[in-house]
C-alpha cells in the first residue's frame, strides 16, 4: 500500500513553479504594455495647455487601454471647498458641472486628505452605515446631517480616488468606480496614481495658461484704461497749458507795456538798476549829438496839426532804428529836434565813430524828407550821467558843459551836413574825410575850428593801406569803384555800413574785394601761366571778399572787440563767426560763395600750415590777412607798416613750405615802388 | 497564519461577525463592518462607540471574529487576543479614510469617528466547515 507521499512530487512542483511564472510573465506583461501608454498619455498631456483635451486624452485612455469603464476628473475651485466634475466617462448623459463638497464621500476624502483612497465595498458599508443611522434616527441621538447624493454610480461598490497635487497645492482628483466589489488592486492604484501626476501637471500647466492669459487680458484693459486716463490728462494739460500761456501772454503784455514806459525813462541796460534805486550818477566819456530840422517852423505853418504830428513821428521812428543801430540812445526830444548819446550807459569804445556813423546815416536816410534839410551836430567830452528830475518824474540824463557845446556845434552845422567839434578829430580822421571850418566864436568857450564830415575815406586816399607809388595805386584804382557798383548791384540788400560798423573794420569788405580782384587781374596780365587764372572766378570772388565776414553782425561787437580771449577762444570765436557767416549767406540767397569763405577760414585758423589750397582762395587769404594788418585800428595797436605787412605774409607757414606766386605777385602789386620785401626766409641759412 | 486566500474575505463586502465574553462568562455576539488584514498574524477592528464588545475585549481579550469571501461565500474562524490600540499610523490613518469616506456619504461625519485601531493578535484561523 503505497504511503501519501509526504512531500510534493517533482512533477507538482514544476507544475505549480511553471503556474508561477505563468502568472508573473502575465502580470509582467499587462505592466509594460500599462507603463507604455501611460507615457504616451503623458507625453499628449505634456504637450498641449489645452484644460479639456488633457481631461479627455486622459480619460478616454483610462477607459480604453487601462479598462476603467467609468471615470470622473475634479478639479478643485480657488477656494478648495468644492470639487467639480470637469470631464467624465461611463455615465448617462455625463457628469461634467456636479460637485462633490470637499471632504465628503470617497473623492471628497481623497482631496481633502491629500491621499490615495482605495475601497471595495463601498455599497456594502453605506448600507451598514444606513442602518446605524436609522437606528440613531429613532433613537433621536443625534442631529445628523442630510445624505448627500454623490455624482457617480449609485451602486458603487469599488472607487478609486488618487488626489492630485502639484507643489501641495491641490488642483482636484481622478476617480474610477464599480459596481463589483473590490475592483481594484494596488496595481490600479499604482497605475492611476502616475495618470494623477501627469492629469495634477497637465490641469496647473493649462490653469497657468489661462490665468497669464487672464493677466494678460487685464493688463491689457489697464493699459486701455491708463491710455484713456493719459488722453484725459493730455487733455486737461492742454486747457491748463492754454489758461497758463493766456495769463502768461497777459503778463508779457503788461511787463512789455511797462517796460515800454520804463525806456522812456532811461536806456533798457539800467532799467533794472533804476528800479533798484541802485543806478549811481557817473561820469562818462560820451559824444552827444543834436539833430534839428530847418525852418520846420516856417515849413510846417501850412499843415494841418496832425500832418505834423505824423511827419515827425515817422522822422523820430526812422531816426531812433539808426541811433540804435550804432548803440546810441535817445534822450529827449526837443519839438522837431533830437538829443541822442553814444556811449551811455556804459563805457563804450566806439562812441565816436558810432555817433557819425549814425549821423551820416541820418541825413542820408531821413534828411531828404524835408525840403530844407537837417543839421546834425556832435560833441564828445566828458559829462555826468545819471537820474535827474523831481522823484515822481525823474528820467535817463546828462549834464555838462560838452552838451551844452553840442548844441552849439549843431548850430554851426551846414544844412544837409555833419559837424563835429576838434575834440574828436585825432579818432575821427583815419576813417572819414574831414573839412576843417573857419575858426567862430562860441558863447561859453571860445573860438574854436569845427569839422565837417564829408563821408567815410576812400582806400586810395588812405596812405597807410595803399602806397602811392605801387602798382595797385598806379593801376588798379578803378577796381575800387568796379566793386561797389557791383556791391550795389548784386548785394544791394544788405546794409554794408552797419555790418562793418560793428567791428569798426571800416570798408574792409570792399577793400579786401578790391585787392583781391586786381591782383587776379595782374596775375592774368603778367603771368605765363594765364590759363591758371582765367579758371577763377571774378565775380564770386568778389562776392565771396564782400560777404566772407557777413556773420559779424550776428556775434556782436562786444565778442568781435575782446581782447582778453584765449587761443581757445579766438578759436571758439572764428568758428562762430564762420558759422554765423554761412547761415547769413543762406539768409540772403549767396549759399554759392559759400565753399570758398569756408576754404579761407580754415587757411587762416592755420595759416596755411596744413594742406593746399585753390588759387581763389590764396588770392582772398593774401588780400584779407594783408587788409587786417594794415587797416585802421583803434584797438589793436598801430597798424603795420604796408612793407612790414607784406613781410609778415611772406612769412606765413605757407609761404615757407614752397613758392606761392600768388603772394609773391601780391608784394609786388602793394609794394612801395622800389621797395625789398625780402624773400620767404630760409631755414637752411640759420643750420649753415 | 493568515492565508493569502483570506484577504478577500477582509476586504468588508460582507460585514463580518465578532463574539466576544465578559469576564463574568456572558458572551455577545454583533456584527462588524469589517475586520482588516494587518499582516499574517495581526487583524485590526476599529473602535467607534464604546459598546459591550469594546468593553468585553477590555475586560477579557479574547474573541472570534468570522469573515466571509464577498466572491465564493467561504467563511473563515479566526480567534484573535487583543493586543494594543493605536490612534496613528499607518493602519489608522487607512482605517480612518475609509470611514470618513463612508460615514461623509450617509451624513454622518459627526458621529462616526474612529477612535482608535484596536490589534488584535491571530491566535488561530480555520475554513468554516459549511458554506454560509
Amino acid at each position: 500500500m503505497a504511503a501519501e507521499p509526504a512531500v510534493p512530487s517533482i512533477r507538482d512542483q514544476l507544475v505549480d513553479n511553471q503556474k508561477i511564472v505563468d502568472r508573473l510573465n502575465a502580470e509582467l506583461a499587462r505592466k509594460t504594455n500599462e507603463v507604455r501608454i501611460i507615457q504616451q498619455i503623458s507625453s499628449e498631456i505634456s504637450s498641449t495647455l489645452d484644460l479639456d483635451r488633457i481631461l479627455a486624452i486622459s480619460l478616454d485612455a483610462m477607459e480604453t487601454v487601462l479598462g476603467f469603464r467609468h471615470s470622473m476628473i475634479l478639479v478643485a475651485g480657488g477656494a478648495e471647498s468644492v470639487l467639480t466634475v470637469a470631464a467624465s466617462r461611463g455615465y448617462d448623459g455625463g457628469r461634467t458641472g456636479a460637485e462633490i463638497p470637499l471632504g465628503q464621500g470617497v473623492l471628497g476624502v481623497a482631496a481633502r486628505r491629500r491621499r490615495i483612497v482605495r475601497m471595495g465595498n463601498v455599497a456594502t458599508q453605506r448600507a451598514y452605515l444606513a442602518g446605524v443611522r436609522a437606528r440613531t434616527q429613532a433613537a433621536g441621538q443625534a442631529t445628523l446631517e442630510p445624505v448627500v447624493e454623490m455624482p457617480g454610480l449609485a451602486d458603487a461598490q469599488s472607487q478609486l480616488a488618487i488626489p492630485l497635487i502639484v507643489k501641495d497645492r491641490l488642483v482636484g482628483v481622478l476617480g474610477v468606480e464599480s459596481a463589483t466589489a473590490n475592483a481594484f488592486d494596488e496595481l490600479d492604484e499604482m497605475l492611476l496614481s502616475i495618470v494623477g501626476n501627469q492629469v495634477a501637471t497637465g490641469i496647473d500647466n493649462a490653469r497657468m495658461h489661462l490665468n497669464a492669459i487672464e493677466r494678460s487680458r487685464q493688463l491689457d484693459a489697464v493699459n486701455a484704461e491708463l491710455s484713456r486716463l493719459n488722453e484725459t490728462l493730455e487733455a486737461s494739460v492742454q486747457a491748463r497749458t492754454a489758461e497758463l500761456s493766456a495769463a502768461l501772454d497777459q503778463v508779457r503784455r503788461e511787463k512789455g507795456l511797462s517796460e515800454t514806459l520804463l525806456r522812456r525813462m532811461a536806456p533798457p541796460e539800467v532799467i533794472p538798476l533804476m528800479l533798484q534805486d541802485r543806478l549811481l550818477a557817473q561820469r562818462l566819456d560820451v559824444a552827444v549829438m543834436f539833430t534839428d530840422v530847418v525852418d520846420f517852423t516856417a515849413y510846417s505853418s501850412g499843415m494841418e496839426p496832425d500832418e505834423v504830428f505824423s511827419q515827425l513821428n515817422e522822422f523820430f521812428g526812422a531816426a531812433g532804428e539808426i541811433i540804435g543801430r550804432y548803440r546810441g540812445y535817445i534822450n529827449k526830444t526837443n519839438g522837431d529836434g533830437i538829443m541822442a548819446l553814444f556811449g551811455v550807459p556804459f563805457e563804450s569804445a566806439t562812441y565816436q565813430t558810432d555817433a557819425v556813423l549814425a549821423a551820416l546815416a541820418i541825413q542820408r536816410e531821413t534828411g531828404t524828407q524835408f525840403p530844407f534839410g537837417m543839421r546834425v551836430g556832435i560833441n564828445t567830452g566828458t559829462v555826468t550821467a545819471g537820474m535827474l528830475g523831481p522823484p515822481d518824474k525823474s528820467l535817463y540824463d546828462v549834464i555838462g558843459d560838452a552838451v551844452n557845446l553840442a548844441s552849439r556845434v549843431e548850430a554851426l552845422c551846414p544844412r544837409g551836413g555833419v559837424t563835429v567839434s576838434p575834440s574828436s578829430e585825432d579818432v575821427l580822421k583815419p576813417w572819414f574825410q574831414l573839412d576843417k571850418l573857419e575858426e567862430q566864436e562860441v558863447k561859453g568857450v571860445g573860438r574854436i575850428a569845427c569839422l565837417n564830415v564829408l563821408g567815410l575815406k576812400a582806400i586810395a586816399e588812405d596812405r597807410r593801406r595803399v602806397d602811392p607809388t605801387s602798382r595797385f595805386a598806379a593801376d588798379y584804382l578803378p577796381v575800387i569803384k568796379e566793386v561797389e557798383a557791383m556791391k550795389r548791384e548784386r548785394l544791394g540788400v544788405i546794409d554794408f555800413i552797419s555790418l562793418q560798423a560793428r567791428d569798426l573794420a571800416l570798408q574792409h569788405n570792399e577793400t579786401v574785394a578790391s585787392y583781391a580782384v586786381a591782383l587776379l587781374r595782374m596775375l592774368r596780365a603778367d603771368s605765363t601761366d594765364a590759363e591758371r587764372w582765367r579758371a577763377v572766378d571774378e565775380g564770386a570772388l568778389m562776392t565771396a571778399a564782400l560777404l566772407h565776414d557777413a556773420g559779424k553782425h550776428v556775434i556782436g561787437p562786444a565778442r568781435l572787440n575782446d581782447r582778453s580771449l584765449d587761443g581757445a577762444g579766438r578759436e571758439r570765436l572764428r568758428r562762430d563767426l564762420l558759422d554765423a557767416t554761412l547761415q547769413t549767406l543762406g539768409q540772403i540767397g549767396a549759399d554759392s560763395s559759400a565753399p570758398l569763405i569756408v576754404d579761407l577760414y580754415r587757411f587762416e585758423a592755420t595759416r596755411g600750415a596744413e594742406g593746399e589750397f585753390s588759387s581763389a582762395v590764396e588770392l582772398l587769404a593774401a588780400a584779407d590777412i594783408y587788409e587786417a594788418l594794415t587797416a585802421p585800428k583803434l584797438y589793436k595797436g598801430s597798424p603795420w607798416r604796408i612793407v612790414g605787412a607784406l613781410a609778415e605774409l611772406m612769412r606765413l607757414p605757407y609761404c615757407q613750405s614752397q613758392q606761392r606766386p600768388v603772394f609773391t605777385a601780391f608784394t609786388e602789386l602793394m609794394k612801395p615802388s622800389g621797395a625789398v620785401i625780402a624773400p620767404r626766409a630760409r631755414p637752411d641759412v640759420l643750420i649753415r | 497564519m493568515l492565508p493569502e486566500e483570506i484577504k478577500p474575505a477582509m476586504l468588508g463586502a460582507i460585514p463580518s461577525t465578532m463574539v466576544t465574553c465578559s469576564l463574568a462568562g456572558v458572551p455577545n455576539v454583533t456584527a462588524i463592518s469589517q475586520v482588516w488584514y494587518v499582516d499574517e498574524t495581526h487583524v485590526a477592528l476599529s473602535f467607534q462607540f464604546f459598546s459591550k464588545t469594546h468593553r468585553n475585549v477590555r475586560e477579557n481579550p479574547f474573541a472570534e471574529v468570522i469573515v466571509r469571501d464577498g466572491q465564493n461565500f467561504q467563511e473563515w474562524h479566526i480567534e484573535i487576543q487583543y493586543d494594543h490600540s493605536e490612534e496613528s499610523g499607518r493602519i489608522f490613518d487607512a482605517m480612518d479614510v475609509e470611514l470618513e469616506a463612508i460615514a461623509s456619504m450617509t451624513g454622518m461625519s459627526g458621529i462616526f469617528k474612529l477612535r482608535a485601531a484596536d490589534i488584535y493578535r491571530v491566535l488561530s484561523v480555520r475554513k468554516s466547515k459549511s458554506r454560509g
